[in-house]
């Protein structure tokens, strides 16, 4: 356990009323970005790209599903990938519930991977998740929002030292470093209006945090993430957890 | 659809950048106030509770964690439920 000071209830609750006021202000600050983020300008998205889905080909538009506004969850597992990405699966854990809630206000939620469609269908059998997958293979949808590095843009990283992580969640998804970090997780968001479907936001790194729940219940426990100086990552796929 | 700006890519990148220096201050300040969540002082609790669980009545100790003091959080919560 760490280090921490003990007091009396009354001094708990004084400090606390302190905090809960930061609190507040941090909540509200996050209203404010989150109408920035609805206040950005739509990008009419002119490619035609093609997706392989379970019902067949599709188009950007087909994929809303009905809806007028669609989510995407890019989802690292890339073509040479036999599983996909630990920090993605715990990501899509959380993406899977929620599908269902999104829905009732009119937003389709998916996710999308570079690898063949077989692939993908069979690891959400594996994982227990419902959520629709689709394939961008031979499509250049996840190039054109940065989330694919060729191994000429990787070279500086590839030329370094590579960071144990990344070692073990490229083992852990039978790929190489390369193979690995080809692959670059992101949300993006799409609206559908009169028939045009634009591009209204795109995040990745800890941008994602909204979409890994854990994070923000370990910020409420007395360890916190405690992620500091440790040379492997913690998470696991949901199960293999207990498994060396 | 709510009323919305429309763009080219360009636009949308220069402000999404603006955006997203706004985004990390953000997150800096949520690690901040996760840190200090985390120095709240401790309050050991001045009873010991008995919780009805799956496995039966447990303490909260309950061969959990064996620390004497519980977060003060934990001790609002099982107090107030």
């Amino acid at each position: 356990m760490p280090e921490h000071k003990v007091g009396t209830r009354q001094e708990w609750e004084v400090a606390r009323e302190e905090l809960l006021t930061k609190e507040k202000e941090l909540t509200r600050r996050n209203d404010e970005l989150a109408q920035e983020r609805r206040e950005l300008r739509w990008v009419p998205v002119e490619k035609d790209y093609r997706f392989e889905t379970e019902d067949g080909t599709k188009s950007l538009a087909d994929l809303f599903d009905g809806r007028s506004q669609l989510l995407i969850y890019h989802f690292m597992f890339g073509p040479s990938y036999e599983a996909g990405c630990p920090v993605c699966s715990s990501i899509a854990d959380t993406l899977d519930p929620n599908a269902v809630h999104l829905r009732a206000r009119d937003v389709t939620l998916i996710c999308s991977s570079r690898a063949p469609l077989d692939k993908l269908l069979a690891y959400r059998q594996r994982m227990s998740w419902s959520f629709d997958w689709v394939s961008t293979a031979g499509s250049d949808f996840h190039r054109d929002l940065g989330f694919v590095h060729t191994e000429e843009e990787l070279k500086p990283f590839l030329e370094g030292e590579i960071p144990p992580t990344v070692t073990q969640m490229a083992k852990a998804c039978s790929t190489d470093v390369v193979g690995y970090v080809s692959e670059g997780p992101g949300l993006s968001a799409y609206a559908l209006s009169d028939g045009t479907v634009s591009q209204t936001y795109v995040t990745t790194a800890r941008g994602l945090e909204p979409a890994m729940g854990y994070y923000g219940l370990l910020d409420r426990t007395p360890m916190g993430r405690h992620e500091e100086g440790e040379q492997t990552h913690w998470l696991r796929r949901h199960d293999e957890y207990g498994k060396t | 659809m709510t009323t919305h700006t429309v763009g080219t890519r360009e636009e949308w990148l220069a402000a999404r950048k603006e955006l997203l220096e706004a985004d990390k201050e953000h997150l800096r300040r949520g690690d901040e106030l996760a840190r200090r969540r985390q120095e709240l002082p401790w309050v050991p609790p001045e009873q010991e509770y008995v919780v009805e669980t799956a496995d039966g009545r447990r303490t909260q100790a309950g061969g959990r964690s064996a620390g004497l003091a519980l977060p003060a959080c934990a001790l609002a919560l099982i107090s107030s439920g």
